[in-house]
């Protein structure tokens, strides 16, 4: 049944794939050196800055509030959301800092990210 | 077409859309890929049928009822907006290409489907009011290449 499928490929068809694969690829292959540090923004705004490499800061939790309330948790791998009201609850899928690069509430306008560290315009141009 | 039969059509495939998209929800794809916004879009399938076997205006009539219905059975004001910029991005991309002759039905299918990526992305960081989303769009890209295919080689096998 799909043993002709290779036959209706057309030209396009492959230009889409590569140029999808491009434009993923340059991407993972010039990974930016990030922060141990964990942004928390709401409605654009940053409301905290949390370096994950302390360990005071371990085991701490951090409570956002806004449309709905979603409760932040501290581990030794990273930073989660532990607890939330929204209605998917897509939030509570990854861990940043070891699974992802960060997390995103759309109903609470929350996200937790790895901020990639500043680098010299001259390194670049070297 | 008279009025009457698209009325007809539209309808038809409005309901068959939805109704292949509650079927999707069944199956568990973030248990193979745990990333928020991964699905076949197996709806695109109704649409892109509609598309390519009675042109633009009535396959932007079924993905806007489709939206506009999912949305108020199942959705909120963020999912719905965030549909709609997906869908609206999806199917300019479809129409604009799949007429032309050097684009075949999977083409057309992939890029719609990194299309409709592409839209909820900047969907999501108008919502956020922040571009660092943009970020997570390269893996979102890379498996629309495949979710693409997949619609486009069912959507082949009933087209053809």
């Amino acid at each position: 049944m799909f043993a002709d499928i290779f036959k209706k490929t057309k030209w396009g068809d492959i230009w889409i794939v590569a140029g999808l694969l491009v434009i993923s690829c340059v991407v993972f292959l010039f990974p930016a050196p990030r922060t141990s540090e964990a942004v928390v923004e709401q409605n654009g705004k940053v409301i905290h800055v949390l370096d994950l490499k302390d360990p005071g800061n371990e085991g701490r939790q951090i409570k956002v509030e806004g449309n709905y309330t979603n409760l932040l948790e501290i581990t030794d791998t990273g930073i989660s959301v532990v607890s939330a009201d929204c209605p998917d609850g897509v939030c509570m899928q990854g861990v940043v800092g070891k699974t992802t690069r960060m997390i995103a509430c759309l109903p609470n306008r929350l996200m937790v990210y790895l901020p990639q560290e500043k680098t010299e315009v001259d390194v670049i141009l070297q | 077409m008279k009025l009457s039969r698209k009325v007809a059509f539209v309808g038809v495939f409005t309901a068959l859309s939805m109704v292949v998209s509650t079927l999707e929800r069944l199956i568990p794809l973030s248990l193979v890929v745990p990333l928020p916004g991964v699905k076949l879009g197996l709806a695109n399938i109704m649409v892109m049928f509609v598309l390519y076997k009675r042109g633009a205006r009535l396959a932007w009539s079924v993905q806007v009822l489709r939206i506009l219905l999912s949305a108020l059975l199942f959705g909120t004001p963020v999912s719905f907006m965030m549909s709609l910029c997906g869908g609206a991005a999806a199917l300019l991309v479809q129409q604009l290409l799949y007429r032309k002759r050097h684009f075949s039905v999977i083409g057309v299918s992939i890029a719609g489907a990194a299309s409709h990526h592409i839209g909820q992305i900047f969907a999501a960081a108008a919502v956020l009011q922040s571009i660092y989303v943009v970020a997570y769009l390269p893996i979102l890209l890379l498996l629309s290449i495949v979710t693409g295919a997949l619609t486009g080689l069912i959507l082949y096998t009933i087209i053809k």
